[in-house]
């Protein structure tokens, strides 16, 4: 009898356990299924913990520089570093050169272009001179900062996963409208502040993890000039 | 550690300030600067389908040009309108090549005068306006109404108050119409800034095609 009543208090148990079990998964589901998601990547998830961890990737990519100068504008124009070599997802912060060779003012705007253009969706700028009217007075010269990433996903995309080298080319046109425009020297002034303080902590990151034997983060000097750069050396 | 996350919350936070100069900042700039052109609204409507013959006989349509920005005007060309404007597309070809855009821009005009616009004289009126064949083209149809009938289908687009044919339109890689220049006092440049941002505007024509696992892959990784 008494063992009986044991196997019915079980069987009641395991009933009740199960029962409690399957409606406990039943509730929370969508968020298991959203962990599921989370962990895999399955669906099409963003990966949060992998993102966080590779924010800056390991793989680096060489982005080089190309300036042009389309005819009637009498400006110099050049990089500063003919090319740098950055981690994916890194913010990352070059500088260009154009000086005014003209005896008066001159109103210009640049263009760009990334190659292989297969690469444009993942190259982000945050930070750039191009499409705004800028001027120069006659011999005046301006040294003028761009900030950009590459994205990690860049490395996770079988059509762009074997791009080692991406190319960002800008050209200057003489603007039609000669009018006021703004003063490009103070125009990048404040717009550099602005970005210095993303490109200071992932350089910071870089730093300390280094110091700590991260191998993650031990990498090569993120700008490099070479002896052939148009814009090696100081303007 | 403390540092490397604030990178990437950074990061994260960057996107709204992102993607500087992005097409709407450009569009916004052009709205204001140049009076003569009129974009159009959200990402634009579909560009009427056309079947139209390059002067050596091959077939072009809107479909094989899709990939490519298209700079595209209907020219009259024997009177001295369409003259003015094939100089005013070839000083856009000039800036378009200046910008290395020449291998994803394509400029096409299309001969309106079926009777006079001769295979013959479609090929030489490119030259005599110093417009090159590496991208532009002048289409004519291999029926004498295919050109009139994209004219039609064009110009039943209401034209806002205060412009004035001749249209020049910008169709993106995608096929849909995204903005008409009228008239041929238009800065070039404003056109080529605004085709310029469109060949670097991945965000609502060609989204990234990163490979998901499939479920098998997924587990197995679990695993």
């Amino acid at each position: 009898m008494t063992g009986l009543r044991r196997r019915k208090i079980l069987t009641v148990g395991a009933s009740v356990a199960a029962i409690a079990v399957m409606t406990g998964l039943v509730s929370y589901s969508p968020t298991l299924y959203r962990l599921f998601c989370s962990v895999t990547g399955y669906g099409g998830t963003v990966q949060q913990a992998k993102s966080v961890k590779f924010g800056i990737s390991r793989r680096t990519v060489v982005v080089r520089f190309d300036t042009n100068v389309a005819p009637g504008l009498d400006w110099e124009f050049r990089p500063l570093q003919a090319q740098v070599t950055t981690h994916l997802g890194e913010p990352t912060e070059v500088y260009f050169y154009s000086k005014n060779l003209a005896d008066h003012p001159i109103v210009a705007r640049a263009i760009y272009n990334v190659t292989p253009f297969k690469v444009g969706p993942y190259f982000t700028k945050t930070q750039c001179f191009c499409f705004t009217n800028e001027v120069l007075k006659p011999g005046e010269s301006a040294r003028m900062p761009v900030v950009f990433y590459v994205d990690p996903q860049l490395a996770k995309d079988a059509n762009t996963s074997d791009v080692e080298t991406i190319t960002l080319s800008y050209t200057f046109f003489k603007s039609a409208d000669q009018g006021p425009a703004q003063d490009m020297g103070a125009r990048v002034s404040a717009e550099a502040t602005q970005d210095k303080a993303l490109v200071g902590e992932a350089a910071k990151a870089r730093a300390q993890a280094a110091a700590h034997g991260d191998a993650t983060y031990a990498t090569p000097p993120m700008i490099s000039e070479t002896a052939a750069s148009r814009g090696s050396g100081t303007p | 550690m403390k540092a490397s996350a604030a990178a990437v919350v950074c990061l994260l936070l960057a996107p709204p300030a992102a993607h500087a100069h992005a097409l709407v900042d450009v569009q916004s700039d052009l709205s204001q600067r140049e009076p003569a052109v009129a974009f159009e609204p959200g990402i634009g409507s579909p560009f009427p389908a056309f079947s139209l013959q390059d002067p050596d006989g091959q077939t072009i349509d809107l479909a094989s040009l899709r990939g490519k920005v298209v700079v595209l005007d209907v020219v009259s060309t024997r009177t001295a309108a369409g003259s003015a404007q094939s100089d005013l597309m070839a000083r856009i070809q000039d800036d378009v090549a200046a910008g290395h855009m020449a291998d994803q821009v394509e400029l096409i005009s299309v001969a309106l005068d079926a009777e006079h616009d001769t295979v013959a004289m479609r090929k030489s009126y490119g030259p005599a306006h110093g417009l090159k064949p590496e991208n532009w083209v002048l289409l004519g149809g291999a029926r004498d109404d295919d050109p009139q009938h994209l004219a039609v289908q064009l110009a039943a687009k209401p034209v806002p108050p205060g412009l004035a044919p001749p249209v020049t339109y910008i169709v993106d890689s995608a096929g849909m119409l995204r903005a008409r220049f009228f008239g041929l006092g238009f800065d070039p440049l404003n056109l080529v800034v605004y085709v310029n941002a469109l060949t670097n505007d991945h965000h609502e024509t060609a989204a990234p095609s990163v490979s998901t696992p499939s479920l098998w892959q997924a587990v197995k990784g679990l695993l």
